[in-house]
């Protein structure tokens, strides 16, 4: 079921006191994502200090951050993660994965990512530049393909099988 | 689509997906987190499936399985500790997995989960002792952290050949009060075993943390090597290549002085992803440059630990200019042998497996 954007945590519908950044989807709709969580993108830290924001009250004034990339659906997953996880240090890779996350963090990743569709949230992580949500689809997709063959890896990644005949003999 | 559903264990996206709709970055993100027999198969989906993966250093699993089982015996070998005479652990040539520990029942899977790792923590602490012996004041147990644990694992083949290296200085006394260069030079994306470099990073760095003589030198890129300073200390990763020659520049000519000042009495080169036919036309190379650092009147060591691009690696150690083959690169096993013994005629060879 597609989710209600105008409902969503990120809606703009958010309280007026919290410092929230504000975001236009591809399709229009705008969202808000709050400061701690907003600054996990990569993307936005750079726009802020291209703009010279540096305090809540520019913040506050800021226009909507135009996501032409980035669609309402997969935004809605990506302020999510971003809230869930505003309150984690900076990225630092592995010691963020293994050192910074309890066993409930965890837990609400994968159930997160467990239903989800890859591109889409890949976009988004990407286009946002947003290092843990990337780093965590990788895994997961990479994760799919454990222990398949050749055939169903292709099935699964809609991969098309371009060898001639021959180059396949040769490769068996 | 809602939120979180009841009961996922781990996260797989159900429904299949275009792979190659997938921006560039998550594409590599993605392969440089597959298995090497994963990492076989999506070579042989598609051109440019095949193209992905090549980029990652991989072979087509025909290839893999078939000198896995024509070299079983002598990959079990490669792995073999010769120091405490015992095994530290086996390709099994059915699973393609290493098996470590001194039962070897335990599979190195690969890329460890946090179960995997720690299963694996009672195989692997003992090989830490190596560094917990080296110097006194050391807190006991230091290496036993999870964090370090996993990524340990995922260079423990190296990792425990320093070990066993150090151990052999230690035994001959000097080793706390030489200086120990530790020349790291490697290849952003070096790791065959799933692992991304973040994984080596985290070990290494770790693992120089208990090498507290060691001058640590990262080197990040050719432009620094050839232009630059060389940069001492302390992280970098690396998304360069080496080659032979900005090794050899770093080795022998241009930036000795900031390497080998005060003169150490042992350099630890890591080369990894340098192919095997590089490593030996650099060792071929020492000998014509000749350097005195690299005397064996003046007692130098150079150990060279060398990951190959294929993924199974391969240890060389130079004492004094005897190569003593502890592993092998099992590839390119026959043609390292004719290597060693075309080499044997200038150096003075020790070659091991049994």
């Amino acid at each position: 079921m597609a989710p209600n954007f105008e409902e969503a945590p990120g809606s703009s519908k958010r309280l007026k006191e919290e410092i929230l950044y504000r975001f236009h989807s591809k399709e229009g709709h705008e969202f808000t994502m709050e400061k701690a969580a907003a600054e996990l993108s990569g993307v936005v830290k750079q726009i802020s200090q291209d703009l010279g924001i540096d305090d809540d009250e520019s913040i506050r004034n800021m226009k909507p951050i135009p996501l032409i990339n980035v669609s309402s659906e997969a935004f809605h997953y990506v302020v999510k993660w971003c809230e869930q996880h505003k309150t984690m240090p900076p990225w630092e890779q592995d010691k963020w994965w293994l050192n910074e996350r309890d066993e409930e963090m965890k837990k609400w990743e994968n159930e997160f990512l467990g239903g989800l569709t890859s591109e889409q949230l890949f976009d988004a992580a990407n286009y946002m530049d947003i290092k843990c949500l990337l780093d965590k689809c990788a895994e997961t997709v990479a994760g799919m393909i454990k222990g398949k063959s050749v055939e169903e890896i292709r099935e699964i990644w809609e991969l098309e099988n371009d060898f001639t005949p021959e180059e396949e003999e040769a490769m068996k | 689509m809602d939120d979180a559903p009841d009961n996922p264990e781990s996260p797989e996206p159900a429904e299949p997906f275009d792979f190659l709709d997938l921006p560039l970055l998550a594409q590599e993100e993605i392969l440089a987190n597959v298995g090497l027999i994963e990492r076989a198969r999506i070579c042989q989906t598609s051109k440019y499936m095949h193209h992905m993966i090549e980029q990652h250093g991989c072979l087509p699993e025909k290839m893999i399985r078939a000198h896995v089982e024509a070299r079983a015996d002598e990959l079990r070998v490669s792995l073999y500790d010769e120091y405490r005479d015992r095994y530290i652990a086996i390709l099994d040539k059915n699973s393609f997995k290493f098996k470590m520990g001194l039962e070897s029942t335990k599979v190195w899977e690969d890329k460890p989960s946090y179960e995997t790792a720690n299963r694996m923590l009672k195989h692997v602490r003992p090989r830490f002792t190596y560094f917990t012996n080296y110097v006194d004041d050391m807190p006991p147990e230091p290496l036993t952290k999870f964090d370090l644990v996993r990524q340990s694992i995922c260079v423990s083949l190296s990792f425990i050949c320093l070990g066993s290296l150090l151990e052999r200085m230690r035994e001959r006394g000097f080793y706390k009060t030489e200086v120990l260069n530790f020349v790291w030079i490697r290849n952003g994306r070096s790791c065959f075993n799933t692992a991304p470099c973040k994984d080596c990073v985290g070990g290494y760095e770790q693992l120089l943390e208990y090498l507290p003589q060691c001058r640590k030198i990262y080197l990040r890129s050719r432009v620094e090597i050839d232009e630059g300073p060389v940069v001492l200390g302390p992280r970098f990763m690396c998304p360069w290549k080496p080659t032979e020659d900005s090794i050899l520049n770093i080795l022998l000519l241009r930036k000795k002085e900031v390497l080998f000042q005060p003169k150490p009495r042992l350099v630890a080169i890591d080369l990894e992803n340098c192919d095997i036919e590089g490593l030996f036309r650099i060792i071929e190379k020492l000998e014509f440059v000749g350097d005195p650092v690299y005397s064996k009147e003046e007692n130098m060591y150079i150990y060279v630990l060398c990951r190959s691009t294929y993924g199974y690696n391969a240890f060389i150690i130079i004492q004094n200019f005897e190569l003593c083959y502890i592993g092998h690169h099992y590839l390119n096993y026959e043609h390292m042998l004719s290597e060693l013994r075309d080499t044997n005629r200038r150096y003075p060879v020790v070659c091991r497996p049994k």
